[in-house]
């Protein structure tokens, strides 16, 4: 038997029903079949009256909330972490990574130019491998990068005034 | 998404905690002081004592900061947080070793035939039925918490208890029917 099939006819099943219907989860037809039930029958009337009072009682009940507000604690926990969900741009700005997020940045990309070069070295210009070249000379460990490589790109952005990201300010 | 973007139209705490997975601290604070009250009132009623249930009150808001970036607003953001909460009270309780369980002060039908001829108040009978409430079995507790408090249908009830709505209407029919025993009990020795 559904919950929107079934038959209310004895007090046994309205009984059993009594429950819902008293928290109006009852679909309106079998709602009023229980309210028909109840006004021809005592016994089940009474019950009915009986859950009432219990309900009424449990409404009374005063709640119990905590003795202190909960945020004050909570904040320092969460701001131990980001949110799981926050973007990249959040995440640099968070309070804790902020102070550093720029030095971050910037070793990033002085790593990255460096691993550029050793590759450009390695594959596309064997000839700078030889002794006597000027690897390593006054001209600077990245001044003999051709223009227009992709290290060459790297190092350019590395060494350019003000990019070293967003500054450690809070969105 | 037809659902996710319906809740999140019509319950303005969801789109809050949708802010939460955005990165908004501030949103989250909003519904913590929102929440605190109703949150905590549950969780002492399935572990009744008040330093555990606001120590697992935080804990709770600290699960659900934790998983804003899988929150899909897709039910209500009370459901979804009294979800949480009634999993981590059960798993706790489950912890417990049963002697650990705190017991009722005094035997409800005891203490009133000690005071046959007390008028029944209204708000000495709330006390009461609360000792029987928080003698009911947890899952009986929960349920009647979740309604009564905080007027959860019995649909939201099922989704916040993981069970069916057939479920949630047995446990609150039993529950009803304890209470009803007891508050029968205490007539029984208040009119003798």
């Amino acid at each position: 038997m559904t919950r929107e099939g079934r038959s209310v006819v004895d007090c046994n099943t309205v009984g059993e029903r009594l429950s819902a219907c008293l928290d109006g989860e009852l679909p309106a037809s079998e709602a009023e079949a229980v309210r028909q039930h109840l006004a021809a029958c005592a016994a089940c009337a009474r019950q009915y009256r009986e859950l009432e009072e219990v309900w009424q009682a449990v409404r009374e009940i005063t709640p119990v909330g905590p003795r202190q507000p909960l945020w004050p604690a909570l904040e320092a926990r969460v701001s131990r972490r980001p949110a799981p969900g926050m973007p990249l741009r959040s995440l640099l700005a968070w309070r804790p990574f902020a102070p550093l997020a720029g030095v971050a940045l910037a070793a990033g990309l002085w790593i990255g130019a460096g691993v550029g070069k050793l590759l450009w070295q390695g594959s596309a210009a064997p000839a700078m491998a030889e002794p006597g070249s000027s690897n390593t000379d006054s001209a600077g460990y990245f001044g003999d990068i051709p223009p227009g490589t992709p290290a060459a790109r790297i190092l350019a952005v590395a060494q350019a005034p003000g990019e070293a990201g967003p500054g450690g300010r809070r969105p | 998404m037809a659902t996710s973007v319906s809740s999140a139209c019509t319950d303005p705490d969801a789109r809050l905690m949708l802010q939460v997975k955005e990165g908004s601290q501030a949103a989250f604070e909003v519904l913590v002081e929102k929440y605190q009250g109703p949150l905590t009132n549950l969780i002492y009623h399935l572990v009744l004592d008040r330093a555990e249930a606001e120590e697992l009150a935080q804990e709770v808001f600290l699960r659900a900061y934790r998983a804003a970036s899988r929150y899909r607003a897709e039910a209500k953001f009370s459901t979804w947080l009294y979800r949480i909460a009634v999993n981590l009270c059960l798993n706790h309780l489950k912890g417990r070793r049963a002697g650990q369980r705190l017991p009722l002060e005094d035997g409800f039908a005891a203490s009133e035939a000690e005071r046959p001829d007390l008028q029944l108040e209204r708000r000495e009978l709330a006390r009461l039925v609360e000792r029987a409430l928080d003698a009911l079995p947890e899952r009986q507790r929960t349920a009647v918490v979740l309604h009564r408090f905080e007027g959860l249908s019995y649909r939201e009830i099922a989704q916040a208890m993981d069970c069916s709505v057939e479920a949630v209407e047995a446990l609150l029919g039993r529950a009803k029917a304890s209470l009803g025993r007891e508050l029968a009990r205490y007539r029984g020795a208040r009119d003798t």
